[in-house]
């Protein structure tokens, strides 16, 4: 199965991260655990890029981060857990709209059915 | 060998320590990203049962350091990124741009200062005409000394 990997990838990675959240809230090593699963090993990202998008996305407001703590807290670092808010949602389902559009447009003028 | 999870530690904060940001916001990043190698060093521990072929592996998988840094200076909100680019010790420019700044202000508060002096000698009348400007000129002309003042100081203490 061909990978797809960080070029092929960019532009996409905050939707999928936004995708990833839908499901429930979560840290990061959670969020790249749910990409990997879902794309069943086709995806290919170097981990340490999930951050930056994971911090670009809460700027913007799309999602927001706590320290975990209490009873999902564990020994040494602390993990942040995500999770989407009203706005990410609405973007979610922008960008899967946006999505459609492109791959039935694309995907037309290459002859391959979406 | 070192410990494993100290290596890792180490080497998130080696990656972020040149990212130009606030240290609240530069400490956050490095607790998580020590948090998330730490996990992926424990799943590839459990199956490669190697300590340093873990490593390596964990560290393979994060990505390349000089790539990534990039990517998180750039997540850092502009107006913080300006604001630590101008404090920033490194930031050899920084003074210079100090001193600019200090230069500028001082010679805007002399541009409210002399104008009302002049206006005073050759007209004369209440000095409450022009009391004003010409607090507001000392002012402003005091904080351009003090922020050449600071520019120089942080001269000399980045020479010594």
């Amino acid at each position: 199965m061909p990978v797809i990997t960080g070029d092929a990838l960019r532009g996409h990675l905050e939707t999928l991260i936004l995708s990833a959240l839908k499901r429930s809230e979560a840290h990061g090593f959670e969020i790249l655990k749910r990409l990997t699963d879902a794309g069943s090993g086709a995806l290919e990202l170097k981990e340490g890029s999930l951050y930056p998008a994971l911090y670009r996305l809460e700027k913007n407001g799309l999602i927001k981060g706590e320290w975990e703590s209490g009873e999902t807290a564990r020994r040494g670092p602390r993990r942040r857990i995500y999770h989407l808010t009203a706005k990410g949602r609405r973007r979610l389902d922008e960008a899967r709209g946006e999505f459609q559009q492109f791959v039935s447009i694309i995907g037309g003028i290459l002859g391959v059915s979406a | 060998m070192i410990d494993p999870h100290t290596q890792l530690e180490k080497h998130a904060r080696d990656l972020l320590a040149r990212i130009i940001a606030s240290p609240r916001r530069r400490r956050a990043m490095q607790e998580e990203l020590a948090a998330h190698l730490i996990s992926s060093y424990e799943e590839e521990l459990a199956q490669r049962h190697d300590a340093r072929a873990a490593a390596n592996a964990t560290l393979h998988r994060f990505g390349h350091a000089a790539d990534l840094r990039h990517q998180f200076q750039s997540s850092v909100p502009a107006v913080e990124y300006m604001i630590f680019f101008l404090c920033t010790k490194e930031n050899a420019m920084s003074r210079w741009i100090f001193l600019l700044i200090g230069i500028v202000v001082s010679f805007f508060g002399t541009g409210l200062i002399l104008p009302a002096l002049a206006k005073q000698r050759d007209h004369g009348g209440p000095w409450s005409e022009v009391a004003l400007f010409l607090a507001m000129g000392l002012v402003i002309t005091l904080a351009g000394i003090g922020t050449i003042v600071y520019a120089i100081a942080r001269r000399d203490k980045r020479a010594a």
